[in-house]
């Protein structure tokens, strides 16, 4: 039955490629969806209500419908917006991080409303600015706890990468598409492409517990 | 020093301190006592504006720092009067060092070296300089509030307040706290202390106020408080304190 993966060495080279673009993909889209998000997390805290009641609709929207239908609402409406010819790559980008930045966005508010409101009073009572308290107390807290969340999301952003191929772009989900098309193979290369998706998020797994068991130094008895 | 006038706040239709007026003198001692529920933590975080009164104002050196005043206003008012919290509130994600040396360097914009040369002599006054690598979760809570009493410290406060700094510790550990309160009392430490620990207020507070159902109902040195009270309140709050 082995017979059947001979394709593998054959368009190896294929999938290879689609996994480099899935990656770039999710890279991408968590470093930029993770900035996006602590920015609307912010904003829904602040005091100013329409900033607020923006950022509220916003993330109401986004996780209210499907990443499909906003991947081609970004795909249609990003040129219009903005006039000019948006390569398919950056379509993926953008729709994958104004998605990934809403779900990032609703983690960190959780991670900020968990820690007890001590910590920013002390912080408050020693004389630190609003943003120091923020950047220094709050937020380095809020990540430690919320990094497991934000694990999952990160290996959200992998999986729902697959889903851009829709466009086009020339991710994993792609190429084992292509090979199917090219080999008249059903299952085999979905299996594949299933088997490599697997060793990314495995290694996301590994970095995210890596980094977890470095930031729980401080929970150690010395 | 800080001066509290006409001050009520409310929380929605329950009305917490009803129209409290006090002056805290630059080198004395308050100590505020009072039944649970009666509003004095509330008092206290007034005074260095944690929460803003609903009416009436707070001044500090003779300037009104309450209700609408520049962030920058309330930012002031916290770095000069520091406060000591119940729950301690250490930075978990900082070494005891760094607790005690953050805000001198980001907020009084000291060097590293002077912050850090200063907080390793206020660590040896408590004793505790072994444990400046340490991460809070490791100390005992007396140690932590030790620290946290040195991390006011450290930003050179006029004023500290003290929010019942030994009610979330363990008996054998309100000492060593105290004793370190009594020694900051001695040299000319202008205090407020809400606090249960009478023999603390009697031995360095200057005056004594009885909080009551959002009010101060008496005031006095402690001799007088504790031994001749005008209201039956008074004297029956202190007596279940001193003999239970």
């Amino acid at each position: 039955m082995f017979q059947s993966y001979s394709f593998v060495g054959k368009y190896w080279d294929l999938f290879l490629k689609g996994m480099g673009i899935t990656i770039e993909l999710a890279v991408i889209s968590i470093v930029l969806g993770l900035i996006l998000g602590i920015i609307l997390s912010l904003m829904k805290r602040s005091k100013i209500k329409v900033i607020s009641l923006i950022a509220k609709m916003y993330i109401g929207f986004i996780r209210d419908t499907p990443l499909l239908v906003q991947i081609y609402i970004v795909y249609i409406g990003l040129p219009m917006v903005l006039g000019i010819d948006v390569p398919d790559f950056v379509t993926g980008v953008v729709a994958l991080t104004l998605y990934s930045a809403a779900y990032i966005a609703e983690i960190i508010r959780s991670g900020i409303d968990s820690l007890p409101m001590g910590q920013s009073e002390a912080a408050i009572s020693l004389g630190m600015s609003k943003r120091r308290v923020m950047t220094d107390i709050i937020l380095p807290q809020a990540f430690k706890n919320i990094l497991p969340a934000l694990g999952n999301q990160f290996i959200g952003n992998v999986k729902d990468s697959s889903l851009v191929s829709v466009l086009g772009i020339s991710d994993l989900m792609f190429s084992a598409q292509t090979v199917r098309g090219s080999t008249a193979l059903g299952l085999q290369p979905m299996l594949v492409a299933s088997l490599l998706y697997l060793v990314m998020t495995w290694l996301l797994n590994s970095v995210l517990a890596y980094i977890e068991r470095r930031m729980k130094a401080s929970d150690r008895v010395a | 020093m800080i001066e509290l006038r006409n001050v009520v706040k409310k929380y929605g239709n329950n009305t917490v301190l009803k129209k409290i007026n006090m002056k805290v003198h630059d080198g004395e001692v308050d100590v505020i006592i009072g039944p649970s529920g009666s509003g004095k933590s509330t008092l206290l975080r007034q005074m260095n504006l944690l929460e803003q009164p609903t009416s009436g104002e707070v001044l500090v050196d003779g300037d009104v720092v309450s209700g609408k005043v520049k962030s920058e206003v309330t930012r002031k008012t916290h770095e000069k009067i520091g406060m000591v919290f119940q729950k301690f509130n250490l930075f978990p994600h900082y070494t005891v060092l760094e607790n005690i040396i953050h805000a001198p360097q980001v907020v009084r914009h000291e060097s590293k070296a002077q912050a850090t040369e200063e907080a390793l002599s206020l660590l040896s006054q408590i004793g505790l300089t072994e444990k400046k690598d340490s991460y809070p979760a490791s100390l005992s809570g007396g140690q932590q509030q030790r620290i946290a009493i040195i991390r006011s410290l450290a930003m050179h406060p006029n004023v500290l307040l003290f929010d019942e700094p030994t009610s979330a510790l363990d008996p054998e550990m309100v000492e060593e706290v105290l004793k370190v309160m009594k020694n900051l009392a001695k040299s000319g430490m202008t205090m407020v202390v809400v606090t249960h620990e009478m023999g603390f207020a009697k031995q360095v507070g200057d005056r004594v106020l009885f909080v009551d159902d959002g009010q101060i109902l008496e005031e006095d040195t402690p001799e007088k408080i504790f031994e001749h009270a005008q209201h039956e309140r008074t004297r029956d709050f202190i007596s279940k304190i001193l003999y239970t």
